[in-house]
């Protein structure tokens, strides 16, 4: 099972996200923004972030800039509600930025699972 | 000399001349008149212009004085030969007697502004639709923020509720109702997110027939669905999943408004030339060739009112949970994004005509 970091603004989506993860057996652990899920990863190293694009400090696709030089074999799952010029935007822009994969909100248990799963069976 | 001097000048100008007499009606209208309202001068002489047309109220209310005072652009809205609405800004001096001073009548103008306040009405609807846009996108983003724990966990709980329950069955509803909120907001998505367009050259004729067939399989037997196609019409440049979206959204809508479910919905497709600054070109719409797709249907029609409303955004005239009011906006979305225009013309209790206009970009049916 693997060690999964969530970054969310969200409350409520990093519970649900947390709840989701959980009941597959993951840890999950949790950031409210970009700026504290970077740091806590420099810290100590998840095997998968899952990070929301719409955040405030530090914005999901810089986030995954980020990450994604950091660690170029680090599995990386974007998810947004959507915005001012549609989710499918914001989505498709997180992979040129490194995401290995994205979910438009909201999605079911199944789609996240199987989304860690073909992340995580990629890069192992 | 002067007399010649104000023939010429009444025949040059834009506007159309006009005299009244004391009693307010009509001794003399210039022949421009013929050209805008599609009237001689002779037919409208002896009538007064509350017999052909209204003036806005507060045009209305300067004219108490009963024409003694001058008065510049005030509304007069009338129709022309054809039924047509237009729309004047009517200025005036009065007469008086040099001697006596009597009221004896009054002479003026009446410009067409009919155009005008047609791109008013449009530059508006735009601005309207880009801010509404915007506004969607962002309430739907935090909609979708809301629907993950709301529908997750509500999954999640009613999979761990024993069956049969009622604690299962209500959370069965919750469920339903999150999904249902999640359609909503996909659409409220679509109309907001300016979704990328795949566009391509491609025969307008195909992309219409293909719309037409997967209609027929999803109409009501009472509905009799006609079309008359021309397979010449051209090519246009366009996503044909978008176009192909709007035409099905078009006969939809044509359908709904039948009455009882039962009547006439027709298809027809050809190809128009307009001509810019001249004749009725609906406004949009690129000069040139253009491929018109009509939608008619002999419905319960609207009135004036509905009809400047139908492309608002959450404008809808159906039940409750029978119709978003997307999906017309939408259609006027695509359309302005593919260049094209849209119009409609509907009498209430006599149906409605709906245009769709896109540029055509090379010759069709090879």
């Amino acid at each position: 099972m693997a060690k999964i970091l969530v970054i969310d603004d969200e409350e409520l989506a990093r519970f649900t996200v947390r709840k989701y993860l959980m009941s597959a057996g993951h840890s999950v652990i949790e950031a409210k923004d970009g700026l504290e899920g970077l740091a806590l990863q420099d810290k100590d190293p998840c095997d998968l972030v899952i990070t929301d694009i719409i955040m405030p400090e530090k914005e999901g696709l810089e986030t995954i800039l980020e990450l994604r030089q950091a660690d170029s074999g680090l599995p990386i799952i974007a998810i947004s509600g959507g915005g001012r010029e549609g989710y499918s935007d914001y989505l498709e822009a997180a992979r040129p930025f490194g995401a290995n994969c994205s979910l438009a909100k909201p999605f079911s248990q199944d789609d996240l699972l199987s989304a860690v799963e073909s992340c995580l069976s990629k890069t192992s | 000399m002067l007399q010649r001097r104000l023939d010429d000048l009444t025949r040059l100008v834009s506007d159309w001349v006009w005299e009244i007499d004391s009693g307010h009606r009509l001794t003399y209208v210039s022949d421009r008149v013929f050209e805008v309202l599609n009237f001689h001068p002779y037919e409208l002489v002896g009538r007064r212009f509350g017999d052909f047309g209204t003036f806005a109220p507060d045009s209305g209310r300067q004219l108490r004085s009963g024409w003694r005072s001058p008065f510049r652009d005030l509304v007069f809205e009338t129709k022309d030969r054809n039924g047509r609405a237009r729309i004047f800004l009517v200025s005036g001096l009065p007469i008086f007697n040099r001697e006596t001073g009597a009221f004896e009548g009054a002479r003026g103008t009446a410009e067409d502004i009919t155009d005008r306040k047609r791109m008013e009405a449009e530059l508006l609807r735009h601005q309207n639709m880009e801010s509404l846009g915007g506004l969607a996108g962002g309430i739907a983003h935090n909609f979708n923020n809301l629907l993950l724990p709301i529908l997750g966990l509500s999954t999640k709980t009613l999979e761990a509720l024993p069956r049969p329950s009622e604690e299962r069955e209500n959370m069965e509803m919750v469920v339903q109702a999150c999904e249902r909120a999640r359609d909503l907001v996909d659409q409220i998505l679509a109309f907001g997110l300016r979704t990328e367009i795949k566009r391509d050259n491609i025969d307008i004729h195909v992309i219409v027939q293909e719309s037409m067939a997967l209609a027929r399989t999803m109409l009501p037997k009472a509905v009799s669905l006609t079309e008359n196609l021309d397979p010449t019409t051209g090519v246009v440049f366009a996503d044909a999943a978008q176009i192909g979206a709007v035409i099905m959204n078009l006969i939809s809508n044509a359908v709904d408004a039948l009455d009882g479910g039962k009547g006439e919905v027709s298809i027809s497709l050809s190809q128009v030339v307009f001509d810019k600054g001249k004749g009725d070109v609906p406004l949009d719409s690129k000069p040139g060739p253009n491929a018109r797709i009509r939608v008619e249907d002999n419905g319960k029609g609207m009135d004036e009112e509905t009809r400047k409303r139908i492309f608002d955004p959450f404008f809808s005239t159906k039940k409750v949970n029978k119709g978003t009011g997307l999906g017309l906006s939408s259609a006027y979305g695509t359309v302005t994004r593919h260049d094209g225009a849209i119009d409609v013309s509907s009498r209430l209790g006599e149906g409605t005509t709906i245009d769709v206009y896109l540029p055509i970009v090379g010759r069709g049916g090879d």
